[in-house]
């Protein structure tokens, strides 16, 4: 006879108060497993959430780049060069340059050594009448961007208008019914409607873009322009201008120099907020994130060992009822010669089949409710997500021990009975 | 020394109940049982005969007085080297039998073994078993047998456990006449085997069987 065979054999005697006792440690193990689960899937949604808000705003951000790097082009730390004895006021006054410079100077400016300007924009500008339309436009001539000689290739922050075609502001093309494709006659020549732009409410309005060679033909000042636009400036200092005035006097003696728009800064600085406001959110979102994992956490740590301790005292009681069941029993042992040695150890093997019963009941329970419910209470996940291998490893392992310490007092006050009371008694 | 199985001597207990105070169950008795005897211990109910018998099962721990068994006083033992002197020396039947009831019959007989006495038993068992009528019962539960027949398991697992010395309390209390008788000769070829035998009886026909008759009454002998 063996002291396990004999606890099998009474636990299939008695299969109520062992089923109430797996019950209880399948109870306990389901808990802590769920209460895991729950926390788990949490915390992997937050996660699951960061990384796509993480996503888009990088998408947003690199969207938001690209489109500042263009707005710059008409904003941003750029610069106007303008051709050598040029008089400023009439620059601010008419908007352009009246005097003009060799075309040579863009290719003198690409091929220097040039750290601080990014984008060379060579143009011939001026106000002309369109004698066809009866109407005043500004004309400009540009050839799109100048390769910089000792830098990579850039991405050009404008087209060149291919020669034949032309681009028309908002003013013009509405008010003539021009559209995309359209023929048109200008100073004598036929020009194709490349692209019609929408209304800035500026003097663009009623520009025409056109190729450079073509306009300096129109305009009879071949190999001229009045005007270079330098974008993207790269300055280490507030004082920018100064910077680059001092770099460019080096290359283009005598020219001059102005700044377009300070509204740049204004911009980079919305980029910058734009940027940390994602930042922000993110942190928010991590935050309560955070907080509701504490939250859980809390409440799981409250939960827990409340339960614990319910499953430990249900355990425990059962064990007191099945020893008072079997006092009888206990008393013939020890009458008989049995130690108590060999008592407690019934007892306890029997509450150790008691723990592993309830320790794989838990786990498969917990496993089938998570897949149940998952949809509703654990965001979705799996089992195999929210219940780990080792986690069910160390429940089954974990709960005999837990059931043994459980049914230790009453185990033990049966195996120090006094046998000649019981029998007395009996 | 005395060559005696059990030599009890001035042995006295007495209980405390909350409701009569203190109760002098057995007060100054001397007794011994020896190799051979089958010794019918009666009087009437509440006399100290389950008390005595208890005591002399190295069960019941004595307000004073002795008790002997085969020359050594087991309360003088710890509790573990107790019990292993138990098993080696009693074997105890019951009124009620206290057979344990998810074991079968050879189950039952077999839980000796636990005590751990080492010897082989299991010739032993299957021979008394098949001498008590019960081969045909091995395997089956307690709650599967007559009364008669689980008071013979009773026996068979006093007896297997190599035991010289049975004490028995009522054990026809619960058997019909037939069954008594059965058992009452079993116990009494035990103790002409070289065993001895203390049994407390109410019952009138198990003093026939009997080799000697000892009457209590109040806690003291009153007749041996």
């Amino acid at each position: 006879m063996k002291i396990t065979g004999i606890a099998l054999k009474e636990i299939a005697h008695r299969k109520v108060n062992f089923l109430l006792s797996c019950l209880s440690v399948a109870v306990a193990a389901s808990v802590f497993i769920l209460a895991n689960g729950l926390l788990e899937s949490t915390s992997l949604q937050t996660e699951e959430i960061i990384a796509q808000k993480e996503i888009e705003t990088r998408n947003h951000m690199a969207s938001l780049e690209d489109d500042m790097r263009k707005h710059m082009k008409g904003l941003g730390f750029n610069i106007y060069i303008f051709p050598e004895g040029q008089d400023m006021s009439e620059v601010y006054d008419k908007g352009f340059a009246s005097k003009t410079m060799p075309e040579e100077y863009v290719t003198k400016l690409a091929n220097s050594s040039i750290v601080m300007i990014n984008h060379l924009l060579p143009t011939l500008t001026q106000k002309v009448t369109w004698p066809e339309q009866q109407r005043t436009v500004i004309l400009i001539g540009i050839r799109g961007e100048v390769p910089m000689a000792h830098r990579n290739p850039m991405k050009p922050l404008v087209d060149p208008v291919e020669q034949g075609f032309i681009a028309l502001g908002y003013e013009l093309h509405n008010a003539l019914k021009l559209k995309v494709g359209d023929k048109i006659m200008l100073l004598e020549k036929e020009f194709t409607v490349k692209m019609c732009h929408d209304e800035r409410g500026s003097k663009d309005d009623i520009t025409i873009w056109m190729n450079l060679t073509e306009c300096q033909e129109l305009l009879d000042k071949k190999g001229r322009i009045n005007a270079i636009l330098a974008l993207e400036c790269n300055c280490a200092t507030i004082d920018r201008l100064a910077e680059i005035r001092k770099e460019l006097s080096a290359i283009l003696p005598g020219t001059k120099i102005i700044e377009k728009g300070s509204q740049a800064l204004a911009r980079a600085e919305a980029r910058m907020s734009a940027k940390q406001t994602a930042a922000k959110q993110i942190a928010i979102l991590k935050s309560q994130r955070d907080a509701l994992r504490a939250k859980r956490e809390s409440l799981a740590a409250m939960l827990v060992p409340f339960i614990g301790i319910m499953s430990l005292a249900g355990i425990c009681l059962l064990t007191f009822i099945n020893t008072k069941d079997r006092i009888s029993e206990v008393g013939l042992f020890l009458a008989i010669g049995i130690k108590s040695g060999a008592i407690l150890a019934l007892f306890l093997v029997r509450s150790f089949i008691v723990g592993l019963g309830g320790g794989i009941l838990g786990v498969l329970s917990s496993a089938f409710i998570i897949r149940v419910a998952g949809g509703t209470y654990f965001n979705n996940y799996t089992v195999q997500q929210l219940m780990s291998v080792e986690l069910s490893l160390v429940i089954i392992i974990a709960m005999p021990v837990f059931a043994c310490l459980a049914s230790w007092i009453p185990s033990f006050w049966a195996s120090r009975q006094d046998p000649a009371e019981i029998l007395r008694n009996d | 020394m005395t060559d005696a199985l059990i030599h009890i001597k001035g042995l006295t207990k007495s209980y405390s109940s909350k409701a009569v105070g203190k109760v002098l169950a057995v007060q100054n008795v001397d007794l011994e049982l020896n190799k051979g005897d089958f010794i019918a211990l009666k009087g009437p109910s509440g006399c100290g005969k389950t008390t005595l018998l208890l005591a002399a099962g190295a069960l019941l721990s004595p307000d004073a007085g002795e008790v002997l068994i085969k020359g050594r006083n087991p309360y003088k033992l710890s509790q573990p080297e107790r019990s292993a002197f138990r098993a080696e020396n009693l074997g105890f039947v019951f009124q009620s039998f206290h057979l344990v009831p998810y074991l079968t019959v050879m189950e039952n007989v077999m839980l000796c073994e636990l005590a751990g006495s080492g010897k082989d038993i299991k010739t032993c068992v299957t021979e008394l078993l098949e001498k008590f009528g019960l081969t045909k019962r091995l395997k089956h539960l307690p709650s599967e047998l007559s009364v008669g027949e689980q008071q013979r398991v009773a026996l068979a697992r006093a007896i297997c456990s190599g035991a010289s010395i049975i004490l028995a309390d009522e054990p026809t209390g619960n058997l019909d006449t037939e069954n008594g008788k059965r058992v009452l000769e079993y116990l009494a070829d035990f103790a002409k085997n070289g065993g001895a035998v203390l049994m407390v009886t109410h019952d009138h026909n198990a003093g026939d069987y009997a080799f000697r008759h000892v009457d209590m009454v109040d806690g003291k002998i009153i007749q041996q």
